[in-house]
Parts: structure tokens; C-alpha cells; sequence
């Protein structure tokens, strides 16, 4: 597993007492909490703070992790023999190996295993929370967006590895910039009884190169070139009309109407939007 | 693979939820969800129900406001602040958002 410096991450001396590194936790945690920050890396960052915090003010949970020594931060390395000797039964459910233990899922764990034998009190399943980016065209029709999430799996000893795990969400039609959408016990798996965990997925539309979104309501430019007020002393020259447009659409259209605007589609090259960025160039 | 197509919940003001689906998937207690009404950062569909419910946009907002309350380590008060501030920053994004929409590409003409 890979170590990680918990007292460098708040930014206090290994021999800080508890009030120390509390109060440094909620410095941190005000400044690159992800739901205040607006520092782009305050997510990844607060949770190293999390992480480390979680561990360090619990006095069992510090001990364990003082007893792992010291390493240079992101180096591998094994707990002891001894130190697994002393902590197993609270932090590995018991079993030998740490082989492909997160130290943060270790001592996650510790709760569960806390009091020495099989924990068996209902755990809920994880839930996830993924922002989903999809297109204007995606939010116009529906879609279907992958999803690969690092699960919890806990094998018959009781201890938790993380695999990966894919699926595919459907976004219903009309999802559109910050709808959230619940995909209901497609999270972690819970244990001991507990519940299912749940996919929170928070939708964000791509920009798209002709419309703005507000909501439901979708918002063009319509520039008529010339068709303002007319220019001193310039011949025929006149300012442009920018126009809020009502389009009405008659309430009936008959067949050789629906045949006629078939036609001049087909044999239009005329495009009224080729000043859009991105248009294509027929205006079909 | 596993597709899934029956799970999506809409979470927004078109839907409800009941205190108890709150309850499930927020982790704070009724209680805790009555004291966030009282103080005026909640407010149900019907506050004269025998059993509440809420617009299920409230379910995100809740959530947020355990991480907060769990991360931040606030007591209910300075909760109850937060989240009548993260609400009112949630308005004033979306009023954002809208003029935005409704601005003109066409001003650098």
C-alpha cells in the first residue's frame, strides 16, 4: 500500500496534541471543503484532509498509524508482522495479508472491526456522487453515459478491496444543466443488511457552438444584416436588426405544402446561419 | 456490463419525497430535519400534512448539508446558516446563469 503522510497533509508536528490538530483539520477543511471551494484541486485535496483527520483524531486509530513509522509519502510498504500481530483483529477483520489494502480503507475499517472479531452491524453500501457531462443533443433526446466507479468488495474474510466496476446509466430525456439524478442501489453494496448504496449523478451540458441554455429555454441570435436604421450619407447602408423572434408556425400544413418545403430544402444551398461558429454549411 | 434504466430518480421540484426517503439517504435524524424547518432552511409541501413531504430537489441540498455538518464539524445553528447561504449562493448562480443565456453574443459587434 502507499503511504501517506497524515500529519504533513494538515500541517502539524507528529507530536501535536489533539486540539492541535483539530483546529489545523478545520482551517483546511474551510478552505478546500467542495462545497465552498472554488479551488479546482479543493476536492482531491480535502480529501487527503478528510483522510487524515479521520485517522489522527481517533487516539486508537493514531496509535495504529504511529506504529507504522515513518515513510517518504506515495511509498510502498507493508505493515509489520508485529504491527499486524497488534491491530488485526480491529483493522483487518482478522486476516494476514495486506496485500491490496488502501491504507485509507484500513483504517476506514477500523469501525467495523472495532471491539476484535467480525464486525456485524448493518454497514450501508457507499454512495457516489459523478457529475455527468452530456450534450445539448443528449439533453434534447436522452442518452446512455458509462460509468466505471471504484467499489467496495469485501471477500469472505470481510475485508475490503476496491475494484472497478462499469455500468451504463441511462440520462432521461429533458435532464438538463444541474439536474441530479438518483440510480437507486447501483452504489457500494451494503453489509451486514445494510441498504444498497446510491449514484448521484449531478448533469452539466457542454457548451454548444449555437445555443445558450437557461433551463428548458434555449437562446439564439438572429442578426438581420442592414435592416436597422438607415446610415448618414451612406448609400443604402443601414445598421443591423437584432431581433427577438416569434416564430409562429401555421396550425395546419397540407400535404403539397409539406411536399413544397421538402423540395426547397433539398434545392436550397442558402444557409442563415453560416456566421455561427460550427454550423454546417447546408442549412438542412 | 450492467445497463440500468429503471433506478433514475428525478431529484428536482417537479417530485416529492417523503421525511423518511429524506431520512434514508441523508443520514440526518427527523428530528434534525424538524429543526431545519423550524429555523426556516426547509420548508415542506405541506407544513399542515400529517406526514411531510418535499420537493425532491431538497434531497441533494440535505445530503450536502450532512457533509458539511459531519466535515466542517458544525452544530446546528452554524448548519442552519450554511445552508440558507449555500441556498441563497444556488440562487444567485442560477440568476447568473440565466442572464447569461439571455445576453447577446452580438454585444462585440
Amino acid at each position: 500500500m502507499k503511504y501517506k503522510d497524515y500529519y504533513a497533509i494538515l500541517g502539524v508536528e507528529r507530536s501535536a496534541d489533539a486540539e492541535a490538530i483539530k483546529k489545523a483539520y478545520r482551517k483546511l477543511a474551510r478552505k478546500y471543503h467542495p462545497d465552498v471551494s472554488k479551488d479546482p484541486q479543493g476536492e482531491e485535496k480535502f480529501k487527503n484532509i478528510a483522510e487524515a483527520y479521520q485517522t489522527l483524531k481517533d487516539d486508537e486509530k493514531r496509535a495504529a498509524y504511529d506504529r507504522l513509522g515513518s515513510h517518504s509519502p506515495g511509498e510502498d510498504f507493508q505493515p509489520s508482522r508485529d504491527w499486524g500481530q497488534e491491530f488485526n483483529s480491529q483493522f483487518n477483520n482478522g486476516a494476514a495479508s495486506f496485500e491490496g489494502v488502501d491504507l485509507s480503507d484500513l483504517f476506514a475499517q477500523f469501525a467495523r472491526g472495532q471491539g476484535g472479531g467480525r464486525a456485524t452491524r448493518a454497514v450501508a453500501g457507499e454512495d457516489y456522487e459523478v457529475v455527468a457531462p452530456i450534450s445539448l443533443e443528449d439533453a434534447f433526446n436522452g442518452s446512455k453515459i458509462s460509468l466505471e466507479l471504484a467499489m467496495p468488495v469485501y471477500d469472505e474474510q470481510g475485508r475490503m478491496r476496491r475494484e472497478s466496476r462499469s455500468f451504463e446509466a441511462r440520462i432521461p430525456k429533458g435532464a438538463t444543466q444541474g439536474q441530479r439524478l438518483r440510480l437507486r442501489g447501483l452504489g457500494g453494496k451494503g453489509h451486514n443488511g445494510g441498504r444498497d448504496g446510491d449514484v448521484y449523478l449531478d448533469i452539466r451540458l457542454k457548451p454548444h457552438p449555437l445555443y445558450r441554455v437557461d433551463g428548458h429555454d434555449l437562446y439564439i441570435d438572429l442578426r438581420l444584416a442592414r435592416r436597422g436604421l438607415p446610415k448618414p450619407g451612406a448609400d443604402g447602408d443601414a445598421g443591423d436588426l437584432f431581433a427577438l423572434v416569434k416564430i409562429v408556425m401555421p396550425p395546419d400544413i397540407g400535404e403539397r405544402e409539406k411536399v413544397l418545403y421538402q423540395e426547397m430544402a433539398t434545392l436550397s444551398k442558402f444557409n442563415p446561419r453560416s456566421h455561427f461558429a460550427g454550423e454546417p454549411t447546408h442549412a438542412n | 456490463m450492467q445497463t440500468n434504466t429503471t433506478h433514475a430518480i428525478w431529484l428536482d421540484r417537479s417530485h416529492s419525497v417523503t421525511i423518511e426517503e429524506l431520512v434514508a439517504v441523508s443520514g440526518l435524524s427527523e428530528f434534525e430535519l424538524i429543526e431545519l424547518v423550524d429555523a426556516g432552511a426547509m420548508t415542506p409541501n405541506d407544513v399542515g400534512a400529517a406526514r411531510w413531504t418535499f420537493t425532491a430537489d431538497y434531497v441533494p441540498a440535505v445530503r450536502k448539508a450532512v457533509r458539511l455538518r459531519e466535515e466542517l464539524e458544525l452544530d446546528v445553528h452554524a448548519l442552519v446558516l450554511a445552508v440558507k447561504l449555500l441556498a441563497q449562493i444556488d440562487e444567485l448562480e442560477n440568476e447568473l446563469a440565466t442572464l447569461r443565456a439571455r445576453q447577446s453574443l452580438f454585444k462585440g459587434y
